[in-house]
């Protein structure tokens, strides 16, 4: 049987309010209709917001020889939800020299997901 | 165990003066006080008005110290290098009725020595004070009252103090007293034992607790709390404007500060002693008894709402500055409650009185200097001193609070002036960091950083004000090297 | 032209444009005039770029300006990167202490700002200048939270400060007031480094924030979203140790015995942002007593000449882009005053006046100069309208209906107003927002 879940997509300021049927099944949920995306990007939020949400993780991690005492980093792309809490414990035990620039690579595939942590800012030497 | 002449038990406004006075006389003096810094109790919830001094009934000891206080703040404001603003004042009448009240008040001045007192109509209010509610028929017109920041002068008074000699113990309330067999006080605080030849009461709140411990007169003290409103600088600031007094306080005052802010004083309730909560019905009491006085004050522009209990006597509404008739060498300054900032210079004066009285052998001291320099004010400079200063020492280009224009350089000097500032509330009351509109929102963290490196702490030990006030938990994350 | 700047001995900098401010709106407008020909510096009061973008480590910025979502800090390190490349002179570590402080020192309708850094006190002649300093948080005093005044009570900025620039904690177990989008945050925030967050309550019966917010950092962490609940005590002698919170009825105000005494050690304020204006008051510049930013024409001039306002400090945006956005345009605009021919000012006593009326809480710019060219009036709704219109009126007639349609006071939007509207205005133009009955449609 299906039902209805109702959330906002978050892919855009817009906001569009979503109903999505689904039919879940022993663990599994099957997207059948989204409705209330204006755009194709909100099926394609409502598909996986369903199967696996996915969300950017951003937090910090600490740096030695400049005048920051935390970079904050980002993973590039989307990691699972799921995996935030190990990933967090992943970036514990973290620490970077300076110097530091935009978009380097603090950390490789994360938890195997395929998706580098980077910086989000530079970080001077001093 | 330290041994002293005198040991002042408070350092409030009234103990620092007292301090400040006794530093001319060739004595060992100390201030012990419970709190971690000076200025702690009524001291700090206080509107900072120094009432000229035609409330007390005549024949008190608050009218017998009030207008005299009130006359001293020039010189001492001189002396001290702290700021104080005679503006005079109002109390504003709307009614025939009030008219009679305004000229009770008259009669009590007159007759307690408040000087040039008159009762002024129509256009004479709004030329002193075009803000002034246009409603007002008729007001008394004292031209004595002003007003000053009551933590800077008890601060510039206990500094003044220091520099001639009395030292300072923070954190060590007083826990008992005893005597030993020469008679004299033994102290027991937190920190530490201390013997004193005589004793002053001058604890504030905490009086009837140290009356008691040193075997002089019972009393009790209610806590008769006040709320109380700072709003943001104004471009003028306003003249003390009173309402008719109630029968128990003088109602909500409504005065400009020497900062240019405008405070809203004070609301009058007995609660539990301790009590410094603010309470919505009393913030509302202020604004609404304010736009009665200021009817166009914007007061949505709230900086800080907070209270304090008055140093109340049950059943006596009076000071009681007296040797105690029940303990030799004890000395009361107790019961200082409104009108206190305004009588603080004459209290001393009085009890330097009731010690030469007593026949305390109290020799002048040389080479005692009753100046204090007026620690620089960064944001009141002209440009050429500021260049000036930060020439000397890049310390004086950082600005850390951006509300009320401090540099860095202002607050490691308030921590390293003595008694220096040991918290963040400490730093703001002696240079104003945190003081303003945000609230320490914008410098909080800054001012964290720079009294943990003063003071060789780490940051998760600095305090916001007594011990246990941490501000935050530290490091979040190793810095692994 | 440089002759109308009297030199004196104190005098070592002088710019066409002096940009107050370093965060998205102040390079922004920085990029804006160097790009339109014009001598710039930016005066910037941390050591760094970047303003309060530094310490938003959070992704959702960046979509409309840089077309792709970035964090706060990777928005400001491209505008950092973008102003490194151009010869714009950056004063970091460096505070404006007044604009035109001493009126005697500089004429020629050119203005002085006077900013204090470690090195020395600086003195910038500006032919323009664009005030960019944002704003601050609104504070526990200033929505009157009774109770004690313990360690522990931060603004939720402040807080941000600590964990993701300052490395510490602000505490172990959190309340948060205020479901604005930095409240929002700052409940995850907590929650990734370890904090318990009770709870987040708000007075209103609906959340501020955006609901990408509502949902990817509350939701996503189980933490409850109390509508219609307010803090009406705050307990704890040293540290917090507990709030009281409380219901609130249709009036906002807290309803008896709905008390309920929550423990916690900390509580984040995040009810609300105001521009910090002291600066430009002390300047002259005249505020609109609604946004309590300045009050501006179409090209975001004050009304001191020469003196333009955009970003945080005008008045208060939800995205960063948009700040930037209006920035450019102020950048602009100050570079074609600081390059104009001639001192002519012969608009301003044609300016058609903006009023705000209805559901609309205000309206950006305040003054229209100019009626020949499209001008878009900003405005944020005092609170959500399911249903309801836009209307553009001047004196008796309507200029403009928008279409009926839902609008929510988290967001700032704006509506375009023609030459051919400006050219009916009676001198007054008033933007209503009006709440309709479904069968009114």
């Amino acid at each position: 049987m299906s039902t209805t879940e109702r959330f906002h997509c978050t892919t855009c300021p817009s906001e569009c309010l979503l109903a999505v049927e689904v039919e879940r099944d022993a663990g599994t949920a099957l997207v059948v209709d989204v409705n209330g995306n204006r755009c194709p990007r909100g099926e394609a939020f409502a598909r996986q917001e369903i199967t696996c949400p996915m969300r950017i993780l951003a937090t910090t991690v600490p740096v030695t020889g400049s005048d920051i005492e935390l970079l904050p980093v980002r993973t590039a792309e989307a990691i699972p939800r799921a995996l935030h809490a190990d990933a967090m414990v992943e970036l514990r035990r973290l620490c970077v020299d300076a110097p530091v620039r935009m978009g380097d690579i603090v950390l490789p595939n994360i938890l195997d997901t395929g998706v580098d942590v980077v910086a989000s800012l530079d970080a001077d030497e001093v | 165990m330290q041994r002293y002449d005198i040991v002042i038990v408070g350092a409030g406004i009234t103990g620092c003066a007292i301090a400040r006075q006794l530093a001319r006389y060739d004595a060992s003096i100390a201030v012990i006080e419970a709190a971690n810094d000076i200025a702690c109790g009524t001291t700090k919830a206080n509107g900072g008005l120094v009432h000229a001094g035609y409330d007390p009934a005549p024949g008190t000891c608050k009218a017998s110290v009030n207008a005299r206080g009130c006359a001293l703040y020039g010189q001492w404001s001189r002396e001290l290098g702290f700021g104080f603003n005679r503006t005079g004042s109002m109390v504003l009448g709307f009614s025939e009725t009030d008219r009679e009240h305004l000229e009770h008040l008259l009669e009590n001045g007159r007759a307690n020595g408040v000087p040039d007192l008159r009762i002024i109509q129509g256009d004479e209010i709004r030329e002193h004070e075009p803000r002034a509610n246009a409603d007002a028929t008729c007001a008394l017109w004292c031209p004595s009252t002003g007003y000053v920041d009551p933590f800077e002068v008890a601060i510039a008074a206990a500094e003044n103090a220091a520099a001639n000699g009395v030292e300072f113990h923070r954190g060590a309330r007083l826990d008992g007293v005893d005597r030993d067999d020469d008679g004299r006080f033994i102290l027991h605080t937190e920190a530490g034992d201390f013997s004193a030849k005589t004793l002053i009461n001058a604890a504030g709140n905490g009086c009837g607790e140290v009356s008691r411990m040193a075997g002089g007169e019972p009393f009790e003290m209610v806590w008769r709390q006040g709320n109380i409103a700072v709003l943001d600088h104004e471009e003028t600031p306003l003249m003390p404007l009173y309402p008719i007094p109630t029968p128990v306080s003088k109602g909500v005052i409504v005065t400009g500060t020497v900062h240019g802010n405008t405070v809203i004083t004070a609301t009058a309730a007995i609660r539990e002693a301790g009590d410094t909560d603010t309470y919505a019905a009393d913030v509302n009491e202020l604004l609404e008894g304010a736009r009665k006085l200021v009817p166009d004050l914007d007061t949505r522009r709230v900086v800080r709402t907070f209270a304090g209990g008055r140093a109340v006597i049950k059943g006596l509404n009076d000071f009681f500055i007296a040797p105690s008739t029940l303990a030799p060498g004890l000395f009361q300054a107790a019961g200082i409650q409104s009108p206190g900032v305004a009588s603080a210079p004459a209290v001393a004066e009085r009890m330097d009185a009731l010690l030469h009285e007593a026949g305390i052998a109290l020799p002048e001291k040389p080479g005692w200097n009753p100046l204090r320099e007026r620690p620089v004010d960064f944001d009141s400079e002209s440009t050429e001193r500021k260049r000036a200063l930060i020439e000397r020492d890049p310390a004086w280009g950082r600005i850390v609070c951006r509300c009320e224009t401090v540099p860095e350089a202002e607050i490691v000097e308030a921590i390293h002036r003595t008694p220096g500032a040991v918290s963040v509330e400490g730093v703001k009351r002696r240079c104003r960091a945190g003081m303003g509109r945000c609230q320490s929102g914008f410098c909080q963290s800054r001012v964290v950083r720079i009294l943990a490196r003063e003071l060789g702490c780490s940051p998760s030990d600095v305090l916001l004000e007594d011990a246990g006030s941490q501000i935050v938990f530290g490091p979040l994350k190793e810095v692994q090297a | 032209m440089t002759s109308t700047i009297p030199a004196t001995a104190a005098v070592a900098h002088a710019y066409d444009v002096v940009v107050i401010g370093g965060g998205p709106a102040g390079m922004g407008a920085a990029i804006a005039a160097q790009q339109a020909g014009a001598r710039v510096a930016i005066v910037e009061r941390d050591a760094h770029l970047g303003g309060i973008l530094r310490q938003c480590i959070h992704p959702g910025f960046g979509l409309e300006h840089f077309k792709e979502e970035l964090t706060g800090p990777e928005y400001a390190q491209r505008l950092i990167n973008e102003v490194a490349a151009l010869p714009i002179d950056v004063h970091t570590g460096a505070m404006v202490i007044a604009i035109d402080g001493d009126a005697d020192t500089v004429g020629g309708g050119a203005h002085r700002v006077t900013c204090m850094s470690e090195e020395e006190l600086l003195e910038l002649d500006a032919r323009a200048v664009v005030l960019a300093m944002g704003c601050r948080e609104r504070t526990r005093s200033e929505i009157k939270i009774p109770g004690s005044r313990p360690a522990g009570v931060f603004t939720a900025g402040l807080a941000q400060r600590y964990i993701n620039i300052e490395n510490l904690a602000p505490g172990r177990r959190a309340v948060i007031l205020g479901s604005g989008d930095i409240g929002l945050i700052m409940a995850r925030r907590c929650a990734l480094e370890g904090m318990e967050v009770e709870g987040v309550y708000e007075l209103m019966p609906y959340a501020n924030g955006l609901y990408r917010n509502v949902k990817n950092c509350l939701e996503d962490f189980g933490i409850p979203l109390h509508l219609s609940t307010t803090v009406t005590r705050i307990i704890g002698d040293a540290r917090v140790e507990a709030v009281e919170v409380s219901r609130v009825d249709e009036h906002l105000s807290p309803i008896p015995g709905t008390e309920r005494v929550v423990p916690c050690d900390t509580l984040l304020l995040s009810v609300g942002l105001i521009p910090e204006n002291e600066l430009s008051t002390k300047a002259g510049v005249e505020l609109d007593p609604r946004t309590r930013g300045a009050k501006v024409d179409e090209s975001l001039m004050t009304s001191v000449p020469g003196i333009f306002s955009c970003g945080n400090v005008l008045h208060v945006h939800d995205l960063a882009d948009n700040a930037t956005a209006e920035a450019q345009r102020a950048g602009r605009a100050a570079a074609t005053w600081a390059l104009r021919e001639s001192d002519r000012e012969d608009e301003s006593q044609d300016a058609i006046a903006v009023e705000a009326a209805g559901l609309a809480g205000y309206a950006v710019p305040s003054r229209i100069n100019g009626v020949d060219a499209l001008v878009k009036i900003w405005f944020r709704v005092r609170a959500p309208i399911e249903c309801g219109r836009i209307r553009i009126i001047s004196g008796d007639e309507t200029l403009f209906c928008g279409k009926p349609r839902a609008f929510k006071p988290s967001i700032m939007e704006s509506v375009p107003v023609t030459p051919a509207m400006l050219k009916r205005a009676q001198g007054r133009i008033t933007l209503s927002i009006e709440s309709i009955e479904e069968d009114a449609r």
